[in-house]
């Protein structure tokens, strides 16, 4: 009837919150981002093996943890709150999903791994011009081989696995393929991009030999879709979240006119209106989540309320925390910035605000 | 009584209840009464108090069942509500067993004497004087923006008492019989044309001793109890939609009370924005076509589902057992909010149209009455900028503002 945390939930979202404080602060990501892989690889080995977060909504037989998708969704939240820059929602979660939507015969294996940790994997589906539309990609598998080239990838070049959406041989069929990352043909160009916690890659690759896990049509793409966007905005709100807390924290220390910033009401009103727009995205965030477990129909609605939401009050967080900032908050030094780069970066993944306020209202049927 | 309940109880004790005892053709007055001696018409409520001690999660099961059978129920209008909520936190044994029944029962009709030409938002500041002299205390001074004042039997009244203490510990908190002669009650014609609010004038009025809430000088903690109730209602003061599911004499009776009851309520879904109307209007006007339009319509339909899972959200937060206290003050913005993207939405489907008012206007007018009534939103039941104030120092914790106005009421800044 309500939606509320269970207590298992909370304590989920307790022991990610604390592990990642102590094993991430912002200071090591910061080092994280002149790292060749923009991550520290025991942390998140640690994240999959010791609290056993590989595979939390894969299955038990696959070594998952059988939970749903909403445990996923608060520990990606945890994440975003802390910007995490690990791999976890590449390969533990879109991976993972993408796996779990295939039936071929290897993906079973292929789940195992990623779910344990051997192995890490990342997905490669969005192109230049075709973006994410399934029905554009040019990117073709033929025979087991596999040409063509996608972009925006998540953590490419730290991935042993990829997994591609691309045309299968038959005309006007798509599928997804395996390709293990150190075949001969791959060529990763690193993108520079806006984002320093998520790196961004293009790979080419040319005549690789390539694994099919199954043939995907528009309507598993479009839950695969959902998933993704769900996973996203869940992570982005964690991230709203931390700008308003340290927008509050620093507005009650600082003090100008012989008061702190926070007791001026332009300020204050500020904080107080990102609050609502904060909570009203999160029980967005919230009710997509629960509805991913569920054969709900409106689950393509909710994905998109979701993004929207959770899409514009993270940017407005970022911009308000560092306005609430003054000028420190313009500097590299501090650590606004890195979350208004994410902000930013995500804002735009799987479409921004317009593009779902107009897919909502397609999905609605008006 | 301590029961165990659950939903499957509650749902089954209900059932049998109403099964029993609904007719539709009994008189409203007489089964508005039965309910009220069963707890189902309040069912939160202490069972002392025509409850059942339900907890509150567990109320939207009775009200299901309610509906499955057509039952009508307790009267909600106005702040009859509030001013029970009150009564039941901070009333005397006595006040409660002479109100809280008529007010259940819609037999009597309440307003909330609080805003003042001098202090509305600043509610602390008020100026009508409350002396005790002879065995009774003697009421002047002037109210305004009472809504229902000019159908009320009772007012909740915040007054002073003593002028020389701080503003804040200075007040008393009064019911007051409005069908008297010191009570001279004026309507004010609203910007939309109605005239639900009045002006209030005290000319030596009087109220017995035991109409006096919680003690003298406690008035401010008091209307703060009604207050918390009034911005978690803010939606619901029109009352319930019924579900009619038979004929029934009682129907009638019933339609006819909140005909009058509701009256000067008619245009509060109006002042909400009328989200309900937005789709069907974008379909009609063939505004559905544009794309501007479309980011507008699809924004408020979104604004208006987060709203309602965040309410959803805080009451399981609640039903956990965390309390409920100026998170009250989020949903009121919300509220707001929504209401002035529907005035945007209503603007871009109407267009030219939306010049027009009456039955020249679209809908008859309905559209140019939303119009004209979403600007009270933000102010009634005390502004946006309040409820931010209230947000940020009561959730937020941020510092409060300086203030001005400390030491003796007598000696501070007013209007
Ligand atoms: C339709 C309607 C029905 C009403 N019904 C009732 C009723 O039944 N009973 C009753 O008692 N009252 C009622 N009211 C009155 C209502 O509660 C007051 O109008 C409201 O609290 C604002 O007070 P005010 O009108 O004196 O405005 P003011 O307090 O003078 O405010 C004017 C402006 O100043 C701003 N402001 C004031 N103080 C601050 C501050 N500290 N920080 C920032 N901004 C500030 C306000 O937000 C507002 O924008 C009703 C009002 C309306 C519109």
């Amino acid at each position: 009837m309500e939606f509320a945390f269970t207590d298992e939930q909370n304590q989920l979202r307790e022991t990610v919150a604390q592990f990642l404080e102590s094993r991430c602060p912002i200071a090591e990501t910061r080092n994280q981002i002149r790292s060749t892989n923009g991550h520290d690889q025991d942390v998140w080995r640690s994240l999959v093996r010791d609290l056993g977060l590989g595979g939390i909504h894969a299955p038990v037989e696959q070594g998952g943890a059988g939970l749903s998708y909403v445990e996923t969704c608060i520990v990606l939240e945890e994440m975003g709150r802390a910007l995490y820059s690990g791999p976890f929602l590449s390969s533990n979660v879109l991976s993972v999903n993408a796996l779990m939507c295939c039936e071929g015969a290897n993906t079973a294996t292929f789940l195992t791994d990623v779910v344990s940790g051997d192995s890490k994997a990342t997905l490669a589906f969005i192109e230049r011009n075709a973006k994410w539309n399934l029905q554009e990609f040019e990117c073709s598998a033929n025979n087991g081989s596999l040409s063509g080239e996608k972009t925006f990838v998540f953590d490419g070049p730290s991935a042993d696995l990829l997994i591609i959406a691309a045309r299968s041989n038959i005309s006007d069929r798509y599928g997804l393929y395996a390709v293990e990352a150190n075949s001969a043909g791959i060529d990763y160009v690193a993108l520079d991009s806006i984002d320093l916690t998520r790196r961004l890659s293009t790979i080419r690759f040319d005549s690789v030999k390539a694994i099919e896990l199954g043939a995907i049509d528009e309507s598993k793409y479009q839950a695969f879709l959902d998933l993704a966007v769900v996973a996203l905005a869940n992570e982005m709100i964690g991230g709203a979240q931390r700008m308003l807390d340290s927008a509050v924290e620093y507005a009650s220390t600082r003090v100008q006119f012989g008061r702190t910033i926070g007791s001026l009401q332009a300020i204050k009103h500020k904080c107080a209106e990102l609050l609502l727009d904060v909570e009203l995205a999160k029980s967005a965030c919230y009710r997509a989540a629960e509805a991913m477990d569920h054969e709900d129909l409106n689950r393509s609605q909710l994905a998109s309320i979701a993004k929207a939401m959770a899409s514009d009050v993270f940017v407005r967080a970022a911009l308000d925390c560092i306005q609430v900032h003054g000028g420190i908050g313009f500097t590299w030094e501090n650590d606004t910035h890195l979350w208004y780069r994410r902000a930013k970066s995500s804002e735009v993944y799987l479409g921004d605000s317009s593009f779902h306020r107009e897919r909502y209202l397609q999905e609605l049927g008006v | 009584m301590n029961v165990d309940w659950s939903e499957s109880k509650v749902r089954q004790d209900v059932r049998e209840w109403l099964r029993a005892n609904w007719n539709p053709n009994a008189k409203l007055i007489d089964w508005r009464n039965t309910l009220v001696d069963s707890g189902w018409g309040m069912p939160a409520w202490p069972s002392r108090w025509f409850g059942v001690d339900l907890p509150p999660g567990l109320v939207p099961v009775v009200l299901e069942e309610f509906n499955r059978f057509g039952a009508v129920g307790v009267a909600r209008t106005g702040i009859r509500l509030l001013a029970a909520e009150t009564l039941l936190a901070h009333g005397t044994d006595e006040q409660r067993e002479r109100f809280l029944r008529r007010i259940l029962t819609g037999e009597e009709i309440w307003c909330q004497l609080f805003s003042e030409p001098g202090s509305g938002s600043d509610l602390a500041g008020v100026t009508t004087r409350a002396e005790q002299q002879g065995g009774v205390w003697i009421v002047n001074g002037q109210k305004v923006w009472t809504t229902s004042a000019h159908h009320a039997d009772f007012g909740l009244l915040l007054a002073r008492t003593n002028w020389d203490v701080p503003k804040h510990q200075g007040m008393t908190y009064f019911v007051i019989d409005m069908r008297q002669g010191g009570v001279d009650v004026q309507p004010l014609r609203q910007m939309n044309g109605y005239a639900s609010f009045n002006q209030v004038f005290f000319t030596n009025a009087t109220i017995p001793l035991n109409m006096r809430v919680d003690d003298e000088g406690n008035g401010w903690r008091v209307a703060m109890t009604t207050l918390m109730y009034e911005r978690r209602a803010a939606n619901a003061l029109t009352g319930q939609g019924l579900n009619r599911r038979s004929d029934g004499s009682i129907y009638e009776e019933e339609a006819k009370e909140s005909a009058l009851l509701t009256e000067p309520y008619t245009w509060y879904p109006q002042r909400a924005g009328r989200v309900d109307l937005a789709v069907d209007r974008a379909l009609a006007t063939k505004s559905i076509e544009d794309h501007a339009t479309r980011q507008e319509l699809s924004r408020l339909l979104m604004m208006s589902k987060c709203a309602e899972w965040t309410a959803s959200r805080a009451r399981a937060a609640q039903q956990q057992g965390q309390s409920q206290g100026p998170e009250g003050s989020l949903g009121k913005l919300a509220n707001s909010q929504i209401a002035k993207q529907a005035l945007k939405v209503h603007t871009m489907t109407s267009g030219m149209e939306s010049m027009l008012a009456g039955e020249d206007g679209p809908l008859d007018g309905l559209i140019a009455e939303i119009l004209l009534s979403v600007p009270a939103i933000s102010i009634a039941g005390g502004t946006d900028e309040i409820q931010k104030n209230i947000i940020a120092e009561r959730v937020l914790g941020m510092e409060k503002e300086p203030r001005l106005d400390s030491g003796p009421f007598r000696d501070v800044r007013r209007n």
